[in-house]
């Protein structure tokens, strides 16, 4: 049942007798579908495909309906309820295609400060920065990070989830919350920092 | 601490995740650190980029009325009015974030990394009894909210900077003021921060040409982050406010350029702030003679 993110500890069989069809779907309207776009958002960017992305956002909430009478919101509120169903959804479906994908070694967040590098920098000039090239840059840097990575990331950043809240959409440890933020940051800099030495560099030959 | 002990832990700093011992730790290193710092904003600076460059992304109609088909509920008419209900709310980062932004993060991902200028036009400035310096600010701030709703708001000064117009007014956005104060002096006394109406801002106290003492308060459109810290914050489900609380952000500058002087308010730290001041001058150019910047804190500046 964990594959649907629906029968974990969270949700609980509601008792309060109301649970007719016509409650249960307008019930669902009101706490389910105001997360529409977040949960597409995520989607989108997750799969890196709109229609992967609709797919997987119509059976994230396919399933959610389908166990919408067993959910209560406590602990973690919908949104994380949806979204955990998304993570189940989105590698139920990878295992079904048999993508084999492996991680690199976590980080030992001990040793966080050793993989630091100092750099040093000189001034960008703002007027060479093209921003709509920026933004391609940064999904490009995104779409690159390992899916596990990427989740973790956006969840972080589009939903301001904890790490707490994190670890239980994703159904890690926190350490590991932690370690794939770190790691998917750092890739996503370093990245991002080569196209602004490029800039500095296109701006030092310019003038 | 030093360095290396903070750096193990600064992530989880920055993300707020620090117990409130290591945390003011943390912070105690952080006022004397400015690599620590930046390391700090950095982080925030990620976020922002990260909304900005999809902030456009909605699940489609197709996909909504789908949905809504198979949770056996009338579909719902593509008039908005009549969605709005069952829409989230949508951040507006595309127009809150500006460029400015993103070009401070592209210069601090390789060292320096910055906030967002999230700041709106200054909403007011009022003519003030003499005060005596910051620690007054408070009060005038609890002036200010007292007398909110007799128009004062209402902003006198020019908003606009003409030899940066084009800089400031669409694409930095950021809070100007030029208070038409004489060559001769340029007293800014303070700024502290505020959450008026709700809405996190600051107040800049200063004196006009004419000697009196003025109170501008400027607010932003939403915090990208404060300080990082527990007790800064309350999360109902996933709705996360900030408390408004005595912290480095937002900042104000203020700085002489011939005639005239400038006072920024941004949700930046103070370097920060002066690294974007100092992107301004750079934008006027080599002869603007900005000669040099005031700080808050009951900074006062003359010639």
């Amino acid at each position: 049942m964990l594959e649907d993110g629906t029968a974990s500890s969270e949700p609980e069989v509601r008792s309060d007798g109301d649970g007719t069809e016509t409650l249960s779907s307008a019930r669902f309207q009101e706490i389910a579908l105001p997360h529409l776009d977040a949960v597409y958002r995520i989607a989108r960017v997750l799969t890196s495909n709109e229609a992967e992305a609709d797919d997987l956002t119509q059976e994230t909430f396919t399933r959610a309906l389908r166990a919408f009478d067993r959910f209560e919101l406590r602990d973690y509120g919908a949104r994380p309820w949806l979204l955990r169903i998304l993570h189940n959804v989105f590698y139920t479906e990878r295992s079904r295609r048999k993508r084999e994908f492996k991680l690199p070694d976590e980080v030992d967040f001990d040793h966080f400060a050793d993989e630091e590098s100092s750099t040093t920098s000189q001034p960008l000039a703002l007027d060479t920065v093209d921003w709509e090239q920026f933004d391609e840059e940064i999904k490009e840097a995104v779409a690159g990070l390992q899916p596990e990575y990427r989740l973790v990331l956006l969840l972080w950043a589009f939903e301001d989830l904890s790490y707490k809240e994190i670890a239980h959409v994703c159904g890690c440890a926190l350490g590991t919350v932690m370690s794939r933020l770190y790691r998917a940051r750092r890739q996503l800099s370093e990245r991002l920092g080569d196209y602004a030495r490029d800039l500095r560099l296109r701006g030092a030959e310019g003038g | 601490m030093d360095c290396v002990s903070v750096q193990r832990i600064l992530d989880t700093f920055a993300d707020g995740e620090l117990d409130a011992e290591q945390a003011v730790q943390v912070r105690e290193h952080l006022r004397g650190c400015h690599g620590c710092r930046d390391r700090v904003e950095t982080v925030r600076a990620l976020k922002t980029a990260l909304n900005r460059s999809f902030a456009n992304i909605q699940a489609p109609q197709a996909l909504r009325q789908q949905i809504l088909q198979s949770a056996d509920v009338p579909a719902v008419s593509p008039d908005p009015s009549a969605t709005r209900h069952i829409r989230a709310p949508q951040r507006s980062w595309r127009n809150m974030v500006v460029p400015l932004a993103l070009a401070a993060t592209l210069v601090l991902i390789v060292t320096l990394w910055r906030q967002t200028p999230d700041v709106a036009p200054p909403d007011g400035t009022m003519s003030v009894v003499p005060a005596r310096l910051v620690a007054d600010v408070r009060e005038q701030h609890r002036r200010c909210i007292r007398n909110s709703a007799d128009g004062h708001h209402a902003a006198d000064l020019p908003r606009s900077c003409p030899q940066i117009a084009d800089k400031l007014s669409d694409d930095l956005q950021l809070a100007v003021l030029v208070p038409s104060l004489d060559a001769g002096g340029f007293a800014f006394f303070g700024a502290d921060r505020c959450g008026i109406r709700g809405r996190p801002g600051a107040h800049v106290l200063y004196q006009s040409a004419s000697s009196e003492t003025m109170l501008s308060f400027f607010t932003v459109g939403r915090w990208v982050e404060v300080e990082v810290g527990l007790e800064d914050r309350k999360v109902e489900g996933l709705k996360r406010e900030y408390v408004v609380s005595a912290k480095e952000s937002p900042c104000v500058v203020a700085w002489h350029d011939g005639p005239q002087s400038y006072i920024l308010c941004a949700d930046l730290t103070q370097k920060s702030l002066i690294a974007v001041a100092d992107g301004i001058r750079v934008a006027v150019g080599p002869a603007a003679g900005v000669e040099r910047f005031a700080f808050h804190r009951g900074y006062r500046s003359g010639r």
